[in-house]
């Protein structure tokens, strides 16, 4: 994940070097440590849970104030070793671009919906292989087929059966045609599911599970390279509890 | 005219002990040597500021393939050169890691483009 602008929209970014409390890797969502034990400030958040988020890690940190070294990814309590420092854009408006994952693993392709029945109204998708959770309130555009490059809000879904537009596609579905469908829809969806290393968004879940996240855009390419784009409900520099 | 410091230094063991640890640069070694050897950890985004960067470090973050990022900025960070703060400052990213970041806004205006384009070839995978 990255970040990408701010609300305001520009794209000028706190960035600040942050103790670890467990190994992290580029581009992961990261939140405060608890108190107690933790050895540092932040620590991994969970693919449900972005609760107290503190930002995304940039990368190792290259601050060092007595002039060499710098940080690294890895956390460590072992004396001698190098400290775990990250630097960490921690802005609580902060745009956050995700690549859209057809699974919990990273780099999954989303799943592409094949057309079995035509629809002359432009409202049903037909098919057999719909991704199985709910994507009820999601987003669905076509990739293949009359209606390519358009989108609509998915307002009934059936798994493994058809899913309904309210707002028609403006030319005949198809046999054939290809779509794929996605739980993110800007402003209505406050949730978003990580995967598993926490660095892409998991578009296979049921609309509206996930870490607190509130999506702001989508951007619908191919099921490869689609890309959600949020801020965090619950920072920890603006909390929600 | 006599020079007055206001603050003068003192030094602690834990100071000697820390300046032993972690020398500064000695004014034999050149900047960018200097800086050689930190931008070598390939660091996710180094900070550097203007001054620094035509000082020197420029050639150093060149040679090992850093390149500021057209769009983000550090709002309010610190150079890792010179330890100033400036309100806006260029990051730097590694040449291998640049892939993660290289999301600008030219970029985000091309997606915006190619997502509305009418020309179904243009989706297919």
């Amino acid at each position: 994940m990255q970040v990408v602008k701010r609300l305001d929209g520009s794209s000028s970014f706190h960035m600040l070097d942050l103790k670890l409390s467990a190994t992290v890797v580029e581009g992961e969502a990261v939140i405060a440590s608890p108190a107690g034990a933790a050895g540092g400030e932040i620590t991994d958040s969970t693919t449900t849970s972005l609760l107290d988020m503190a930002g995304i890690v940039l990368g190792a940190s290259s601050f060092n104030p007595h002039g060499g070294g710098g940080g690294t990814l890895t956390y460590s309590t072992t004396q001698g070793d190098t400290e775990g420092l990250v630097r960490v854009v921690i802005n609580p408006d902060a745009i956050i671009r995700a690549l859209m994952s057809g699974g919990a693993a990273e780099g999954t392709a989303l799943q592409r919906v094949a057309v079995t029945a035509a629809n002359a109204a432009g409202t049903t998708i037909t098919t057999t292989d719909t991704p199985e959770a709910s994507m009820d309130d999601g987003i669905c555009w076509c990739i293949l087929g009359a209606n390519v490059g358009l989108s609509r809000k998915v307002t009934t879904y059936t798994a493994n059966s058809s899913f309904v537009v309210t707002v028609p596609f403006p030319r005949t579905i198809a046999v054939g045609d290809e779509f794929c469908v996605v739980p993110f829809l800007p402003l209505t969806t406050r949730a978003v599911q990580l995967t598993t290393l926490l660095t892409e968004a998991d578009a296979s879940i049921v609309v509206g599970t996930g870490g607190n996240a509130t999506v702001v855009e989508v951007v619908l390419n191919r099921n490869t390279d689609s890309y959600v784009h949020f801020i965090a409900r619950d920072h920890v520099f603006n909390e929600l509890s | 005219m006599s020079l007055t410091i206001l603050v003068p230094k003192v030094w602690r063991r834990v100071d000697h002990l820390l300046a032993q640890k972690f020398p500064r640069r000695r004014a034999t070694v050149a900047g960018a040597v200097w800086l050689d050897e930190l931008l070598a950890k390939r660091f996710g985004a180094a900070i550097v500021c203007q001054p620094c960067w035509w000082k020197g470090a420029g050639a150093a973050l060149a040679r090992f393939g850093y390149a500021k990022h057209p769009d983000i900025k550090s709002q309010g960070g610190r150079c890792d050169v010179c330890q100033q703060t400036y309100s806006l400052l260029p990051i730097w990213i590694a040449e291998e890691k640049r892939g993660r970041a290289e999301v600008t806004r030219r970029h985000l205006d091309i997606e915006h483009q190619r997502r509305l384009a009418p020309v179904p070839e243009l989706f297919r995978a």
